[in-house]
């Protein structure tokens, strides 16, 4: 009797141990399946450099930097594409909100007074 | 408020200046490094103050005609450019031209000369600078001419220290010697902010210079001195040897390259009320402070909205 009832328990121990790693096969499986694709498919890169600094008594400055980036792969010999972005100027304003011209190499300088050189004539 | 690593020295009557971003600070000794390595090499090229610049020790042998050191050939080639760019407005002769016509008048009591070569220049009437040959690295001056490379060397060395710096240390770099400012490499935080005034009182302008460009400005305003009742200057029209006339407090030229930017501004003082004309057609930013303090902007030179009350 005991055996009987021992070797019922045992097989349903068992079919539930099986079951449960089944799926879990199931789920590692798919997950991998699925890290792999994304792997061989998109690499997503980012990055984000900040700086923050402070000048004693004279005001003080914040700098941030970021690039941006993503690359798709689509399996060997296929295409390949890049795409990149970085903080950009609009509408000829550039972050400080300065007008530019790219063609004369000048544009109005900031409002806070921050000079590093004067030209004069000599 | 932008934050600069920066030092200066003096250096040829004037000061010497090299600006790198903050986040660059540790590398400003090397920086400063390059700017003098740079400043000393022209220096011992083409100094016309030192009995041992390759430019005086060599004057008997320039005069034949011989090979010349490559940084020395490179100065004289752009000293010839900038002549030729200007029609000879910007002459690297000029300087020893009242110096040359009293030689000639020693030279006339002197026993005749039959050298070949200077046979030759006599009877050849085109501008001194126009024949200075430079072929490669051979240069061969005119009897009586020696070359006064000051201006365009100058601004040479403030171009080729920047791009030192750059070369070398991998950052952003602004170079200022005696107000001829370079820069090279990527934008600091805010850019390479430069204030264009001449002397305090005159109108200032605040510009952003974007990196790889220069900047330069030529006054009328600086070593001037008295002479029969006339106020004169340091900047002669080669068509007189005489000061140009002061039309222009100063001219500032925005360029891709010092060297451009300094020749372009003596071009303009030289050439007084044409000086706008000249200057809208090379497409160059230009900034001009008329002998009233009015000032005309060229060229893409910012209009002047919001600094006209930062105005000394």
């Amino acid at each position: 009797m005991g055996t009987g009832r021992q070797g019922r328990r045992s097989a349903r121990i068992t079919s539930a141990l099986v079951s449960v790693g089944g799926l879990v096969v199931a789920l590692v499986t798919g997950a991998g399946l699925w890290a792999g694709h994304e792997q061989s498919s998109t690499d997503t890169t980012s990055s984000t450099d900040t700086t923050s600094e402070s000048s004693t008594g004279s005001g003080s400055t914040t700098t941030t930097d970021s690039t941006s980036g993503t690359d798709s792969t689509s399996g060997p010999g296929s295409s390949t594409t890049d795409s990149g972005s970085t903080a950009t100027e609009q509408d000829g304003s550039t972050s400080d909100g300065t007008s530019t011209d790219e063609g004369s190499g000048v544009t109005s300088g900031t409002t806070d007074g921050s000079t590093d050189a004067t030209t004069t004539g000599s | 408020m932008t934050v600069r690593a920066a030092t200066e020295w003096d250096l040829w009557t004037t000061t010497a200046r090299v600006v790198l971003d903050h986040r660059d600070r540790r590398h400003l000794a090397a920086a400063e490094s390059c700017v003098r390595e740079v400043t000393a090499a022209v220096d011992a090229a083409c100094s016309r103050f030192r009995e041992d610049s390759e430019l005086v020790a060599r004057s008997a042998d320039l005069e034949r005609g011989t090979e010349v050191s490559p940084l020395l050939a490179t100065l004289v080639h752009q000293a010839l450019d900038a002549a030729r760019l200007t029609d000879g407005d910007v002459d690297p002769t000029l300087g020893n031209r009242m110096v040359s016509l009293g030689y000639d008048v020693a030279f006339a009591d002197a026993s005749p000369e039959t050298r070949p070569a200077v046979v030759a220049d006599a009877l050849d009437g085109r501008p001194a600078w126009r024949r200075v040959l430079l072929s490669g690295r051979f240069l061969r001056v005119p009897t009586g001419v020696r070359l006064d490379l000051g201006a365009t060397a100058k601004a040479a060395a403030a171009d080729m220290a920047a791009a030192s710096i750059t070369a070398r240390l991998g950052v952003g770099a602004l170079v200022s010697l005696g107000g001829d400012v370079a820069t090279a490499g990527p934008d600091p935080s805010g850019g390479w902010q430069v204030r264009v005034q001449d002397l305090d009182g005159d109108p200032a302008d605040h510009v952003r210079i974007a990196s790889g460009w220069s900047v330069a400005t030529s006054s009328t305003q600086k070593r001037r001195w008295e002479q029969d009742g006339h106020a004169r200057h340091h900047i002669l029209d080669p068509r007189w040897g005489l000061p140009a006339e002061a039309v222009w407090r100063s001219v500032t030229v925005v360029a891709p390259s010092c060297v451009t930017a300094n020749t372009m501004t003596t071009a303009a003082v030289v050439r007084g009320r044409a000086a706008p004309e000249w200057l809208r057609a090379s497409g160059r930013a230009a900034r001009l402070v008329a002998a009233d303090g009015s000032v005309v902007r060229l060229g893409g030179w910012p209009a002047d909205d919001r600094q006209s009350g930062r105005a000394a």
